[in-house]
């Protein structure tokens, strides 16, 4: 089980399906972002089993996944600074209140 | 089993656990701390992949800081005391069916060729440690991306910073 590559597509793939629920199904601002979070990280998991068990001499996707973890975190820095932006002007954290283009 | 298994089917209780509660728990900084459980988990894998680099730099990164500045965030502006509107359940249906959906529809896309299994004749004869490779690669055919990505951060904090300033 360990050594099978459709081990690891399932997981990457349990992660998208949980990110994509959480990014449709909350409305905290925060919890948005996790989702976003956990989205990329399944894109990562298939990234490094793919570089794995497909091209075995290569270490490309590590490589790659450095680049994921750094452009993730950058991300989330300007994510959060926007949340602490909006809660500034509006005391809320409920996106469907946020309906007008000015604040 | 063997003892690869064993930690596979740990790591991937930590993912599924984490990964499922994250967006499912009510409140915010329940879904914060599985989330850190999803990312020891996802730091696991790594490792159990052959690369330890990732996972030491996965609890690194992603737990010790982003996760640490989603809970400061958390934190600072009270999402925690704010009241809760009430649950729609249509759109939480359609949010499991499109979610669980595209990602099963996506993942029996991806197993309809033949399984592929580890390739047991690769033969590690120089030193594999992963920090070494990943390191030559970044600064010899990947160095562009490599410097590129500094930028980018430098950017995003100074975007960052300009933002969550206080409007006098």
């Amino acid at each position: 089980m360990a050594g099978n590559l459709t081990t690891y597509l399932i997981l990457s793939f349990f992660l998208l399906a949980c990110g994509l629920y959480g990014l449709l199904k909350r409305r905290n601002l925060i919890a948005l972002l996790i989702s976003i979070e956990l989205i990329l990280n399944g894109a990562a998991i298939s990234f490094l089993a793919f570089n794995r068990f497909l091209f075995p001499a290569s270490n490309l996707g590590e490589v790659f996944i450095v680049f994921i973890i750094s452009l993730a975190a950058a991300e989330a820095a300007i994510a959060l600074s926007l949340i602490l932006a909006v809660h500034q002007s509006i005391k809320t954290h409920n996106i469907e209140t946020m309906d007008k283009l000015k604040g | 089993m063997i003892a690869a298994d064993l930690l596979l089917i740990a790591f991937a209780a930590f993912i599924i656990v984490g990964g499922f509660l994250a967006v499912e728990a009510r409140n915010i900084f329940h879904n914060a701390l599985y989330f850190g459980l999803a990312l020891v988990g996802v730091a696991g894998i790594y490792i159990l992949l052959g690369s330890e680099f990732l996972g030491l730099v996965q609890i690194l990164v992603y737990v010790g800081a982003i996760l640490v500045a989603i809970i400061f965030a958390i934190m600072i502006t009270p999402a925690l005391f704010l009241k809760r509107s009430p649950r729609n359940t249509l759109k939480q249906i359609v949010a499991a069916a499109s979610g669980f959906g595209v990602s099963a529809l996506l993942l029996f896309l991806c197993l309809q060729s033949k399984p592929v299994s580890w390739n047991q004749k690769i033969s590690f004869t120089e030193d594999v440690f992963s920090i070494k490779q990943v390191g030559a690669m970044l600064l010899s055919k990947y160095a562009l991306p490599f410097e590129i990505i500094s930028v980018v951060l430098l950017i995003a904090i100074i975007g960052a910073l300009l933002n969550a300033r206080e409007e006098n």
